[in-house]
């Protein structure tokens, strides 16, 4: 996934969230990108998930431009998985049914959405929460329940928006371990938005970002030691 | 998980608005129902009355706004028998009498000896010998009503009469009648010589051509008269022109505001759920499927108030046929028909309530929508 | 301004027609005119309900009327229920004199109308013999004590009151007339001691073919307020042509034989 000089203007051109950001993210990568507030990370985020159009520049997925992509939500349902920072569950709805959202978009039908989702409910550790609604499960779990969606039709990109924000470090510390093994054993891509320095310490690669531009890319796996 | 399950806990995320909307709804249907149940029934019993008597077409004169015609000479039998595939003529005089306590009854005054007795079952005593006879036959639901039995008197107008017998008709407006012989209501209401209808058996094997100049040679002979089909003088009965008319500006009416009453509660839902199809959409739905969603949410609504609001429609006609002042005059039709169009006006109110707040939280640009709080 | 002018000329046309004083005797003849018939024959329920139990007495009355010249005779008679039925008043008028009449029971009792049978209830209910029979619009002392709006409706009210040594229960008598309907939409009626005797009310105000006005139900509340009557007209037809013997003994007779079986 690349960057080209990618620019976001709100407001008729009054407030700049981004000024030209480039970079390339490469497949099966653990990427977190950090930054002050208004530093533009969950903007930049929004323009990864094809979720919002840039006003200039712009995100290619395996070379082809995102603006070319002829049925963007078919895009975001296959290809991509988004975790917020408060988790935005359906409050009616249980566990496994908040997991089968997304499965709505795949020709599936029920029997299987339903054993899809206690898999993936399992495989984040609640099996046995299956039917709690979201206001009877901890800050912790919920995510995991967020995580467990975010993975529901099969993603090869993971975006998470500050996933551990508005979690204790013990809860969020679980969720970074659980991250890095479904990072690690499906081998997806995942790039972390956060201001969190212990989330960073997680990642192989961090782009820093002041007032809409990347100003530093830095590879931890080559010893670039990490300040914050 | 269904796709339905989401559109009914979405509902029951707010009992009260959900269900507060829906019994906007059903009272909307339920006038409904009830209006268009009473002025279908009113109209289906004078349709089985004519078809039960084997009365092919009914001459009458024209009237905008009485409910009774105007009576008229009974001379216009003779002419009228003369007329082609004209077979047997029977003049009536029918009227709204106020009897005793009861506020008003239909009284007939048939011929002795016509066809137009034939078609009624006798369930007690006998018929009147003739016509000087002062007797009176009751429909069961008159008997009822006036707390009748064979052997009572009944006083219609001035005149005293001795109830000879009760008899059952298929049609309402029979059984809550109250028939004398055709000489005797003359005297009584001093309409001498006079009828206000002509009910008239026609030839077998009449083809509706030779009807249609049947009826053109009537009102071209007798102006001022017109001649009607069995259906259309219900049609044309300016009490059930009245209910017909009461019943659609009502359905219209509950349409509109019950439409009204949809939108703004589908509307207020999407726009407290604005950042939850901001999420919807991140996570791959389509725009069509939120569509959905809403457009299901409000069909639900209005599909369960258009049943619960059937029922209420239907046990109000129920009430009503019961009340002092109707009972034995409306007959409520409950038929599949009616619930399948009360059901269609809920659907309609559903599909017009939600589209537009479908529309809107369909167009949502999903970036905006989730850093919406 | 343009637009304050045609409001003051409207203005000034209904102050105009406000104006226009009616004497009391040109309100009398607007309803005497309208009034005026041939024959005419109604059917009217007269219902009596105790305030205290809410039950209710009903009677089924016809009523008749026939003008000759400036003669006019008015036939009530009840038809149900069977213990009064046949029964009849007939009030007899002609210009300068009393009215008269005859109160007949089946099967041929005719009593003349003394001042102790116009006292009594009539069939049971709030009026009087005297209400139907005593013409108060022609007493010879009527004037008009002012106006009122009732229900919105413009209203004169008339002041009638009786001549020494009248063979009446009422010292005075008000009726709001509206001149426009030509029709009184309230009558009270005042005892000696000025208290007031019972209030008539015009109700279900219909406009009638001939663009004629009448009251389907006129309420009669009296003083006390333990009951009230309806008189209320079910059916009515006029322009007719009534033989007068249908208003004599002998045809009342006639009839009541020939309805009964």
């Amino acid at each position: 996934m690349e960057a080209r000089g990618l620019e976001r203007r709100f407001d008729g051109g009054r407030v700049q969230a981004l000024r030209g950001a480039d970079f390339v993210v490469r497949e099966g990568e653990f990427v977190a990108v950090m930054g002050p507030s208004g530093s533009g990370k969950s903007t930049l985020l929004q323009l990864l998930g094809a979720l919002d159009r840039p006003s200039g520049g712009e995100v290619l997925f395996r070379g082809e431009p995102l603006g070319a992509v002829h049925d963007l939500a078919g895009f975001r349902a296959r290809t991509l998985g988004f975790i917020f920072q408060s988790f935005h569950l359906l409050p009616t709805l249980t566990a496994a049914e908040n997991v089968q959202v997304p499965m709505f978009e795949m020709p599936w039908p029920p029997r299987e959405r339903r054993a899809r989702a206690e898999a993936l409910l399992a495989a984040v550790g609640l099996g046995e929460r299956l039917d709690h609604r979201p206001a009877t499960l901890s800050g912790g779990e919920r995510q995991r329940v967020a995580i467990a969606r975010s993975l529901a039709n099969g993603p090869q990109l993971l975006l998470a928006d500050e996933p551990t924000g508005n979690l204790d470090s013990e809860s969020a510390g679980k969720i970074l371990d659980l991250l890095e093994r479904i990072h690690a054993e499906r081998g997806m891509t995942l790039v972390v938005v956060t201001h969190d320095p212990r989330v960073a310490g997680r990642a192989r690669r961090t782009l820093r970002m002041l007032d809409g531009r990347v100003v530093s890319d830095e590879d931890q796996r080559e010893g670039a030691p990490c300040s914050s | 998980m269904l796709f339905l399950t989401v559109v009914l806990k979405n509902l029951l995320r707010r009992p009260a608005r959900s269900l507060l909307t829906l019994a906007g709804i059903a009272i909307g249907v339920a006038a409904v129902v009830a209006l268009t149940s009473v002025a279908w029934g009113f109209e289906g019993s004078w349709e089985r009355a004519y078809a039960a008597r084997g009365t092919d077409l009914i001459v009458t004169k024209v009237t905008s706004q009485s409910p009774m015609p105007a009576p008229f000479s009974e001379s216009k039998r003779a002419e009228l028998l003369r007329m082609p595939h004209v077979r047997q003529v029977n003049g009536l005089l029918s009227d709204l009498v106020s009897i005793e306590e009861s506020p008003t009854v239909l009284v007939f005054g048939w011929e002795p000896g016509g066809f137009l007795w034939e078609h009624l079952h006798l369930v007690q005593g006998r018929w009147p010998a003739d016509e000087k006879e002062k007797t009176a036959v009751l429909g069961v639901v008159a008997a009822d009503i006036l707390k009748k039995g064979v052997g009572s008197t009944v006083v219609v107008e001035t005149g005293e009469y001795t109830v000879c017998g009760i008899f059952d008709s298929g049609a309402l407006v029979e059984n809550g009648a109250v028939i004398l012989t055709l000489p005797q209501l003359q005297q009584v209401t001093e309409n001498e010589g006079k009828v206000n209808f002509f009910n008239l058996r026609l030839d077998p094997g009449t083809t509706p051509a030779e009807l249609e100049d049947l009826r053109a040679a009537i009102r071209a002979r007798f102006p001022g008269f017109s001649a009607f089909t069995a259906g259309e003088v219900a049609q044309n009965n300016s009490a059930i022109r009245v209910a017909k008319a009461m019943s659609w500006a009502t359905s219209l009416l509950a349409l509109l505001v019950g439409a009204v009453g949809v939108m703004n509660t589908v509307l207020m839902s999407v726009f407290e759920r604005t950042h939850e199809i901001g999420v919807l959409l991140a996570i791959g739905w389509r725009r069509s499927r939120i569509v959905r969603l809403i457009l299901y949410e409000s069909m639900v609504l209005s599909l369960s108030g258009g049943i619960a609001g059937s029922a209420l429609g239907f046990a109000a006609v129920k009430l009503l046929q019961w009340s002092p002042i109707l009972r034995g005059k409306i007959e409520g039709e409950v038929s599949p028909g009616l619930f399948a169009v009360a059901l269609s006006v809920a659907l309609g109110l559903g599909m017009l309530g939600g589209l537009y707040p479908a529309y809107r939280g369909s167009r949502l640009p999903p970036g905006e929508a989730l850093r919406y709080e | 301004m343009r637009s304050v002018r045609p409001l003051c000329a409207v203005g000034a046309l209904g102050l105009a027609a406000w104006a226009a004083q009616y004497t009391a005797d040109q309100l009398i003849a607007r309803i005497m005119d309208a009034q005026k018939t041939s024959g005419f024959r109604t059917r009217a329920r007269l219902i009596r309900t105790s305030a205290g139990t809410g039950a209710e007495e009903v009677t089924q009355l016809l009523i008749k009327g026939r003008r000759e010249g400036e003669a006019a005779e008015v036939l009530y008679q009840a038809l149900w229920p069977p213990a009064v039925r046949g029964q009849a008043l007939v009030v007899q008028r002609r210009p300068g004199h009393a009215a008269g009449g005859f109160f007949y029971e089946p099967p041929d009792s005719r009593r003349p109308l003394t001042a102790e049978l116009l006292a009594r209830p009539f069939f049971g209910s709030d009026l009087s013999v005297e209400d139907l029979v005593e013409e108060f619009w022609s007493w010879p002392s009527q004037r008009v004590a002012g106006r009122e709006a009732l229900e919105g409706r413009a209203c004169y009210i008339l002041e009638s009151r009786p001549p020494a040594g009248a063979a009446t229960a009422y010292s005075l008598v008000k009726s709001w007339i509206a001149p426009d309907l030509a029709l009184p939409v309230r009558i009270e009626k005042y005892f000696r001691d000025g208290r007031v005797a019972k209030r008539f009310t015009a109700e279900r105000l219909l406009k009638q073919a001939g663009g004629r006005w009448a009251a389907a139900r006129v309420v009669v509340s009296p003083a006390g307020g333990h009951s009230r009557t309806v008189l209320e007209g079910t059916k009515s037809e006029r322009d007719l042509l009534l033989p007068a013997e249908q208003f004599t003994l002998e045809g009342l007779k006639n009839s009541l034989a020939a309805a009964t079986p």
